[in-house]
């Protein structure tokens, strides 16, 4: 549900022109430590996306049959995260839901990202009536509440990666556009742009080789707290009730469902969520450290 | 001046426009229409029933039709029925709205006092541990998710302590506490523009000067670099609209308030058309209205901007 | 996120509390479903009584009331003809003091009580009973009303000298009298029948004789009803037969289902729905009532069977279903004792019930042999196809019980095993929506109202449940609405749950509904065979 909150928080860099010192990102040898003490946020995203692949080696026991005698068992060293209504290991569940919940926002970060740059890059350099339509277009997706949009189309197909994350992801696109749109505007204000133009650069070589390189690094900045908003915003749908059907183990899933049993079991809800945050928390520290490593 | 505020306003209503067309074509694509399902929701219905309620309501008139003569009537006021409600889509909306309003508005303003209070901390702040804890609260706050920290509060201030309503019955804390679940997550936000925008000013020339003058640091803060500040965190609120409908959509079902978001879901699952249409209208025009509005306040706060963004970008081209 | 000691306190505080309020309050027995006798103490009077439904009602149309949170509130507005007595299994009078049909129950009789106002004054005579059947039966074409589906033979209705309406019927209808005690049958004023749709579902607008008048709302929130202190007509067995003891009537809204017990436990409300299983022990334990009420007026909580996909349109495979599910399993593990285990598609308690719970007894070998016969083979997943098409099917429900959906997660388990899937979309509103129509989703998980035979709920003309029109069945229907005798009447009833339930296995039951409400200690109520609360006769000890 916080899609647009994450993303306003994430559009950092251009806010105001910065000093025009251009720095590519340093490419001189560190040491293994100095290396962990910056991208320490990968080791254990690392740890989110095993889980997400082989979610077998992580734990033994069955994300979607239960064993009925063993319901609401509390936190133990059988069940780490406890048990739920039907007996289930909410650990193996949480384990086993890392794809499809990695794979839903990750499908809405790819059509947020994709769709917002190509958007973006048209606003930026396409000429005025270009970015006039392209920026009408962006205002359009913003003034249409974007959780709605993620209800409509949800409701006219089935709650599953491919609707819930297209409809998270539309949601995000103007976010991404606008980004690139100022980004793009900030690089061709400087002279080794104007220079490429001067010297009879076309449209795409310029594009590709002065523009682009300079936008990744935000893009892939915001792409990573997208991440994370889109996480959030799909469990949002999942408490309204419309996330993908049980037993998916899905992150959202698992704290909308458990939250009727919150009075009589806390792990259900706040496990659960202690992933979910933390995940958000590490997605958003990783787009920090990337605006670190880009700044120019 | 003149000329831009007309175009900006006129900006503002194809914008409008745009997005009530666009849900138009997007409900077009649910599988049935609303009186079908008005009439199935006890028992199946008479199709002689169906047939004739449909005409009643316009809904078996061709789409462009259907489409015309909802545009004319939002040039009468005339919003269509909601059947579900049983009552005209205005007044549906307008016995919720006073209630969305002082939830949002006032989770608005706390978002603001919270986030401006947490920037001073975190600029002021002696030791660098704290700061950096103090800095480390937006990306939390940010990362609960908001169904989760309301019901968490619920559960132990409503149930286990007993302090507080599980009711919205007026009462200090059945308001109080709505707001702040959704202040907090709306702040988040507002604190990193914020913050971004503190440190791009405190690099500034002005405020060594300052400092060498003797100025104190609070008092440079709230005299200089706050206000030097604010005009990048006001532009965020414009977007604030369409996180704090979808944060009381959350807050107002886990606090069984009435108010838009609860209708918002309401419309969607029995699918209103014509109340969710309505409903796209009244946010499209919050949301631009607050745009157009932040366009218009942000050159008086700072006149650079005004000619920064003078115009959309020629092509890429020398 | 719940400090222990924090909890301890709190617990302690509310046992306290409990303890000093029982002190005073004196006994506070369980109160149970239907029976009259079921509260100890003599009734006090005054005090404003708390309920909490689950969700908010926006559209009040008295009509369209088999929605809970609907008919739960307006059975305390509006009156009806005529009243279900659960303890003698007969149907009594109300605002009609006597009904008689003729010998092949095409003519009703309604002879109608006297000194009976609606709340606005209007007297409540054979002229507005005839407006209001004719409203039930014809539907309102000005406001956009549509008849009531019980009525659905209704002809015509005549007054009669100066106290009795006859009616006429199309055809014969054996269940006609049972469907006059529906909520949905509600007399209401005939200047609210007046009033174009907007008025008419408007809760403010709607004018009954019954024991609580609308006072205010807040739209979503809450609802405030008065006592209506000259009512002096309720149904002939009820134990209150004036006004009633409360003052004041709120009906509040608390759609999370975790804080419902806390609420009632805490007296925040008196009397709180849609209490889930795992909370009933800790009410009971903290000094709250349980209260179950049975719905001899529904059917079993089923799952209605569709065949539109076409893979359940061989019996074999729904009758493979039927005893693929364990029941018991279902009651040990997301039900509780408040649960009756179905054994047809009727309720227990109601007329005509007819036990088949030894053939409903949970058997997979034999899935496993019908499913082979039916030519369904295990594929490489574990999950049986036939000419390439997997086994795999839906059910929708809405999301308003609360085991529903555990319920069919927990089926979905029980199904993996004889090599079926199903795709559990019970709790989804918003699929429901459009499945409701859909014969291609293959259950509906629902319960329904039945007054008298399964006619109305699974005939051709309203059926929404199987939404197939099968021409043994309603043959079957028909003869039933058509019997003349008691007697024939619940035979055919009989061989109704019987096709249904076996023979055809066209649903797919499972318990037989009941509600279980939290309650405060100190509160006093029953129910009707509906499940609605009687708040006439409704009480609270501290008043």
């Amino acid at each position: 549900m916080s899609v647009l909150t994450e993303h306003a928080g994430a559009s950092t860099g251009p806010q105001t022109p910065e000093p025009a010192t251009v720095k590519a990102p340093s490419r001189a040898p560190r040491g293994v430590l100095q290396w962990l003490a910056e991208w320490w946020v990968l080791i254990p995203l690392a740890l989110l996306l095993a889980w997400a692949l082989l979610p077998g080696l992580f734990t033994g026991q069955d994300p979607i049959t239960g064993v009925p005698a063993d319901k609401f068992l509390a936190p133990s060293i059988t069940h780490p995260f406890g048990t739920d209504h039907l007996g289930r290991d909410v650990y193996s569940r949480v384990v086993h839901g890392t794809s499809q919940t990695l794979m839903t926002a990750g499908l809405a970060c790819l059509i947020g990202s994709v769709v917002g740059t190509l958007l973006g890059l048209v606003a930026g350099t396409a000429g005025r009536f270009a970015d006039t339509v392209a920026m009408r277009l962006v205002d359009v997706l913003l003034a249409v509440p974007a959780f709605l949009i993620a209800l409509i189309l949800v409701t006219a197909t089935e709650p599953g990666p491919l609707s819930l994350g297209i409809g998270v992801g539309i949601a995000s696109i103007a976010i991404f556009a606008r980004l690139v749109r100022t980004e793009v505007l900030r690089v061709r204000s400087r002279d080794f742009v104007q220079a490429a133009l001067m010297s009879g650069g076309g449209y795409f070589t310029v594009l590709r080789r002065h523009i682009i390189p300079h936008i990744i690094g935000p893009v892939l900045a915001l792409l990573a707290v997208d991440l994370g908003a889109a996480i959030l915003a799909i469990s949002g749908l999942g408490f309204l009730g419309f996330g993908a059907p049980p037993p998916t183990p899905e992150w959202g899933l698992l704290i909308s469902e458990g939250r009727q049993y919150l009075s009589v079991a806390w792990w259900l809800t706040t496990l659960p969520g202690l992933v979910i945050v933390l995940a958000v928390m590490l997605t958003a520290a990783l787009g920090r450290r990337i605006n670190q490593a880009f700044r120019f | 001046m003149g000329g831009y505020i007309a175009k900006r306003v006129g900006q503002a209503i194809l914008v409008i426009w745009l997005a009530y067309t666009a849900v138009f074509l997007a409900v077009q694509a649910l599988p049935n229409d609303p009186v079908t399902i008005f009439l199935s929701t006890d028992a199946a219905a008479d199709p002689a029933t169906i047939a004739q309620m449909k005409a009643y309501y316009g809904y078996d008139q061709p789409l462009i039709l259907q489409y015309l003569s909802q545009l004319a009537g939002l040039l009468r006021g005339d919003f269509g029925y909601s059947l579900s409600a049983g009552a005209e889509v205005t007044s549906r909306i307008g016995d919720v709205i006073g209630s969305t309003l002082v939830l949002a508005g006032s989770a608005f303003v706390v978002a603001v006092v919270l986030a401006v209070a947490l920037v001073a901390a975190a600029s002021l702040a002696r030791g660098a541990r704290l700061r950096k804890a103090l800095l480390n609260l937006p990306p939390l706050f940010i990362s609960i998710p908001v169904f989760w920290l309301g019901l968490v509060l619920l559960q132990v201030l409503a149930v286990q302590l007993g302090v507080m309503s599980l009711f919205p019955d007026g009462s200090f804390l059945s308001l109080a506490v709505p707001i702040l679940v959704l202040a907090i997550h709306l702040s988040a936000p507002i604190a990193q523009v914020l913050l971004k925008s503190v440190q791009e000013v405190n690099a500034q020339p002005f405020v060594d000067v300052l400092r060498a003058k003797g100025a104190g640091e609070s008092w440079i803060f709230f005299r200089h670099t706050l206000k030097n500040a604010a005009p990048a965190a006001l532009s965020i609120a414009g977007i604030t609209i369409g996180t704090l409908l979808a944060g009381s959509v959350i807050t107002e079902t886990v606090f069984a308030r009435a108010g838009l978001g609860q209708l918002v879901l309401q419309a969607v699952t029995v699918q209103d058309i014509p109340l969710v249409q309505g409903l796209v209208l009244l946010t499209a025009a919050a949301f631009t209205l607050v745009n157009l509005l932040v366009d218009l306040i942000h050159p008086q706060l700072d006149p650079r901007i005004i000619n920064a963004n003078a115009g959309p970008p020629r092509a890429l081209a020398a | 996120m719940r400090p222990p000691r924090l909890a301890l306190k709190a617990t302690a505080l509310i046992a306290a509390l409990g303890l000093s309020l029982t002190a005073c309050g004196g006994n506070s027995t369980g109160a149970e479903a239907g029976t009259s006798q079921g509260v100890a103490g003599e009734p006090v009077q005054g005090g404003s009584f708390v309920f909490a439904e689950v969700t908010p009602i926006n559209n009040w149309q008295t009509q369209a009331a088999r929605f809970y949170e609907k008919a739960n509130v307006l059975h305390s507005v509006l009156d009806r003809l005529t009243y279900f007595d659960v303890e003698s299994g007969q149907l009594v009078g109300w605002i009609a003091t006597d009904f008689t049909s003729n010998e092949d129950k095409t003519e009703y009789t309604f002879t109608i009580r006297d000194g009976v106002t609606f709340s606005n004054g209007t007297a409540l005579d054979a002229a507005a009973v005839k407006a209001n059947l004719d409203a039930l039966g014809l539907g309102i074409e000005e406001a956009q009303i549509q008849p009531n589906v019980d009525f659905s033979a209704y002809e015509s209705a005549e007054v009669v000298g100066d106290n009795q309406v006859k009616v006429t019927l199309k055809r014969p209808d054996a269940n006609f009298l049972r469907a006059t005690s529906s909520v949905a049958a509600g007399l209401v004023a005939p200047e609210t029948l007046e009033l174009d749709n907007a008025g008419q579902s408007a809760i403010a607008q709607i004018v009954g004789s019954g024991p609580f008048v609308f006072e205010s709302e807040k739209p979503d929130e809450e609802v405030v009803f008065a006592a209506r202190e000259d009512y002096a007509w309720a149904p002939e067995t009820a134990a209150n037969q004036g006004a009633p003891y409360l003052d004041e009537l709120v009906i509040k809204y608390l759609p999370e289902v975790a804080h419902r017990a806390g609420a009632a436990q805490s007296g925040q409300v008196d009397l709180v729905r849609g209490l889930q299983p795992v909370d009933e022990d800790a009410l009971s334990a903290g000094g709250g009532q349980v209260l179950a009420a049975q719905g001899v007026d529904l059917t079993a909580n089923q799952a209605a069977v569709r065949i539109g996909s076409g893979k359940l349109e061989d019996v074999k495979v729904r009758q493979a279903l039927q005893v693929g599910i364990d029941r018991q399993a279902l009651k040990d593990t997301v039900l509780s004792d408040s649960y009756v285990i179905s054994g047809s598609v009727l309720n227990r308690q109601a007329p005509g019930f007819v036990d088949l719970s030894d053939e409903l007894a949970y058997d997979p070998e034999t899935s496993k042999k019908l499913l082979d016969e039916a030519g369904w083979v295990e594929g490489a997943d574990g999950i049986r196809e036939k000419d390439g098409e997997k086994l795999e099917i839906t059910v929708a429900s809405s999301n308003n019980s609360v085991v529903i959906k555990p319920a069919f997660e927990l089926i979905e388990q029980q199904w993996r095993e004889i090599g079926v899937k199903l795709v559990n979309r019970a709790a989804d509103n918003a699929f429901l929506t459009n499945a409701l129509v859909d014969d291609q989703i293959e259950f509906f998980g629902t319960r329904q109202f039945a007054y008298g035979g399964l006619g109305p709920v699974y005939g051709p003309a309203n059926n929404t449940q199987t939404l197939n029109a099968d021409a043994e069945l309603n043959d079957l229907f028909t003869r039933e609405q058509a019997a003349t005798t008691d007697e024939e009447h619940l035979k055919l009833i009989e061989e109704e749950q019987r096709e249904l339930v076996l023979d055809k296995a066209l649903t797919l039951v499972l318990w037989d509904e009941v509600q279980v409400y939290g309650a405060h200690q100190d509160a006093h109520i029953e129910f009707t065979s509906g499940t609605a609360p009687i708040f006439q006769g409704a009480w609270k000890s501290n008043g």
